[in-house]
C-alpha cells in the first residue's frame, strides 16, 4: 500500500512539476508580447509630436517599418529587442520627431508681422488689396489670443475655425 | 543641381557612410548602428539630406503579406549627392587638418624659455 501511495505522489509531484513549467512559458511569452508593445508605443507618442499631415510620411511609412524590422531582426533576443526599440522610439520622441519635422515642413514665423509689411509696402492699390485679407485675418487670431488672455476664460472675439487653422499651417 | 548644406561632423558621418558604397541601399536602423547615432538625430539629417538632392529615398519592392512585414524606406546616394559630398568632405578635411608650424611641432616648453 505503502508503495502505491508513493507512485501516486511521483506521478502527482511530476504532473504539478509539468504544469507549472507550462504555466511559467505561458506567463514568460505573455510578458513578453506585452514588454514588445511598449516600443510601438512610445513611437505612437513621436507620432502625436508630428504635424498632422507628416504623420503618415514619416511614421506610418518610414520608422513603423524600421521598427518592424527591429523586431524581427532579434526576434530571439527579448532583451536586446527591448533595447533597440526603446532606443529607436524615445530618441525620436524626444527629439527626433520635432526636428524632423522642423526640416520636413518649416514652420512659418512671424505671419502677422509680414502681412502687416506686406500691406504697408504695398506699390500699389491691387497689392494692396491681394496683402489685406490676409492681414485682416492674421489680426482676427492676434485679437482672439489677446481677449482669451486678458479675460483669462477663452475672450469674447469669436474667430472662424477655418481662419484659425489656416494661420496654424 | 543640389542645395548648399550645413556641414556638421555628424552629418558627415552619414555621408562618409554613403560614400563607402553609393550604390549601397541604406536604411534608417542600418545607418544608425553604423554610424553611431541616434535615430533622433539621423532622421533630420537623413531629411535634411533628401530634401537638398543629396540622397533620394526609396521603399523597398517586397509583399507586404508574403514577408510578414511593412516595406522599409531605404536611401541612395545621388549623382549630384556623391560629388557634392566629396567635395564637402574635403574641405571639412582640410579644415580639421591641425596647424602647419615652420620648424615642426610646436615644442612644450612648459612656459620656460
Amino acid at each position: 500500500m505503502n508503495n502505491v501511495n508513493a507512485a501516486l505522489l511521483a506521478i502527482g509531484g511530476l504532473v504539478v512539476l509539468v504544469l507549472g513549467q507550462v504555466m511559467i512559458s505561458m506567463a514568460s511569452k505573455e510578458i513578453e508580447g506585452r514588454v514588445d508593445r511598449i516600443g510601438y508605443l512610445v513611437l505612437r507618442g513621436a507620432r502625436r509630436r508630428l504635424p498632422t499631415e507628416l504623420r503618415k510620411d514619416l511614421h506610418d511609412h518610414e520608422w513603423l517599418p524600421e521598427m518592424d524590422s527591429i523586431m524581427a531582426r532579434h526576434k530571439d533576443q527579448p532583451i536586446t529587442r527591448l533595447w533597440w526599440s526603446l532606443r529607436f522610439s524615445f530618441a525620436l520622441l524626444l527629439f527626433g520627431a520635432p526636428r524632423t519635422a522642423r526640416v520636413v515642413k518649416p514652420r512659418a514665423r512671424f505671419t502677422w508681422v509680414r502681412a502687416f509689411f506686406r500691406v504697408l509696402l504695398a506699390r500699389s492699390p491691387e497689392e494692396h488689396q491681394e496683402a489685406r485679407p490676409q492681414l485682416d485675418k492674421e489680426s482676427q487670431v492676434v485679437r482672439a489670443h489677446y481677449a482669451r488672455f486678458a479675460t483669462g476664460k477663452g475672450g469674447k472675439v469669436k474667430v472662424a475655425a477655418h481662419v484659425r487653422i489656416k494661420s496654424r499651417a | 543641381m543640389p542645395e548648399k548644406l550645413r556641414m556638421t561632423t555628424t552629418v558627415a558621418n552619414v555621408l562618409r557612410e554613403f560614400l563607402e558604397d553609393p550604390a549601397e541601399h541604406r536604411y534608417g536602423f542600418d545607418l544608425m548602428q553604423r554610424c553611431g547615432i541616434s535615430s533622433g538625430s539621423l532622421y533630420p539629417i537623413l531629411a535634411r539630406l533628401e530634401k537638398a538632392g543629396w540622397i533620394a529615398g526609396h521603399f523597398e519592392d517586397i509583399d507586404p503579406v508574403k514577408e510578414g512585414r511593412r516595406p522599409r524606406k531605404y536611401y541612395t546616394l545621388t549623382a549630384e549627392g556623391s560629388v557634392a559630398a566629396t567635395r564637402e568632405l574635403a574641405a571639412l578635411s582640410a579644415r580639421l587638418q591641425p596647424p602647419a608650424w615652420g620648424f615642426g611641432p610646436k615644442p612644450a616648453t612648459g612656459g620656460a624659455w
